[in-house]
């Protein structure tokens, strides 16, 4: 089974044969796992957590393949687990990494001492902004923003209203330029 | 810098060939970790399985409404006399008590039935 040669449908058909689940698995691995990670990269910013994250997100995946019964996207679904796992790694840890409660500067300082950073201090600053939105609105901005996902697609995965994601997208860019504003 | 520009730039970076090795380890654990049957591929319970379970569950809740209700321990008099019955105030308060919801957790945990087939019966679904 090659990555291009089945469409969304004929992977949810052969993820319902036993023979050919672990095949439609490995395809849905091969087409998303870039996708996955980069979401979660963003909201994490550390490599190793996402490493750790993207698997969690597919061996969750795999083993609740059950719960899967096709009325979603797949995309949306591995959505789904992902963002919930990193919402939880994200609260696990709030006590242990830079967070928004952090001077400022100090998640920039962070992300250029990081070997897998190698963006300029704009960078650095502008992803500072984006850590330090709360949580539903740093979702909300990556996936518009960075994604260009369509606000209909954001509430199924969000489960948000797609007024109330509009609204959380244009605060959060509020909030970025002012950030970027004043620390110039 | 505007902020639309800062999405055209690629600060972050992974290191050399970590997607190939990322997807040979995901793979790897999925192996291990056996999945569970896909919906589509669920026992659905036939017309004859369906009333079997109603019956069942009717039987279960007609015991639990007994055990509720009956709560007071029948005492033999001392002069063998009939005594009035007492009226037990207290019983339709600790009916009030039980939440439906523990009601649904008595039966999942006591009795030999699977929530799906509970679900099917409460929500009258085939």
């Amino acid at each position: 089974m090659t990555n291009k040669s089945y469409n969304e449908e004929d992977i949810i058909a052969r993820l319902k044969d036993e023979k050919e689940r672990a095949a439609a698995f490995s395809v849905i691995v091969n087409r998303y796992s870039q996708q996955i990670y980069w979401h979660i990269r963003r909201m994490v910013l550390s490599h190793e957590d996402t490493d750790d994250l993207v698997q969690n997100t597919f061996i969750k995946a795999w083993i609740n393949i059950d719960k899967f019964r096709g009325d979603s996207q797949i995309s949306t679904w591995l959505y789904r687990i992902a963002i919930n796992e990193t919402l939880n790694f994200l609260n696990k840890n709030r006590n242990n990494t830079v967070s928004i409660n952090s001077p400022e500067g100090a998640i920039a300082d962070q992300l250029e001492s990081d070997p897998f950073f190698n963006g300029e201090r704009a960078d650095a600053l502008f992803s500072e902004a984006v850590s330090r939105l709360p949580e539903k609105q740093r979702l909300a901005f990556n996936m518009k923003y960075f994604e260009n996902m369509k606000y209909e697609e954001m509430s199924e995965i969000l489960g948000t209203s797609v007024g109330a994601l509009k609204a959380s997208y244009h605060i959060a860019v509020k909030k970025i330029e002012d950030y970027l504003e004043n620390n110039d | 810098m505007k902020l639309e520009d800062y999405k055209k730039r690629r600060p972050f970076r992974t290191p050399e060939g970590y997607f190939a090795e990322l997807n040979r380890k995901i793979s790897e654990a999925t192996v291990n970790a056996p999945a569970k049957e896909p919906a589509a591929k669920r026992f659905r319970i036939g017309v004859f399985a369906k009333w079997t379970s109603i019956a069942a569950m009717f039987i279960i809740l007609c015991t639990i409404a007994i055990g509720l209700f009956d709560t007071n321990e029948e005492t033999i008099p001392v002069n063998n006399t009939p005594q009035p019955k007492q009226v037990d105030k207290t019983a339709n308060r600790k009916v009030a008590e039980y939440e439906e919801n523990d009601i649904i957790d008595n039966i999942m945990e006591n009795y030999s039935i699977d929530e799906y087939t509970f679900y099917c019966y409460l929500t009258e679904y085939e």
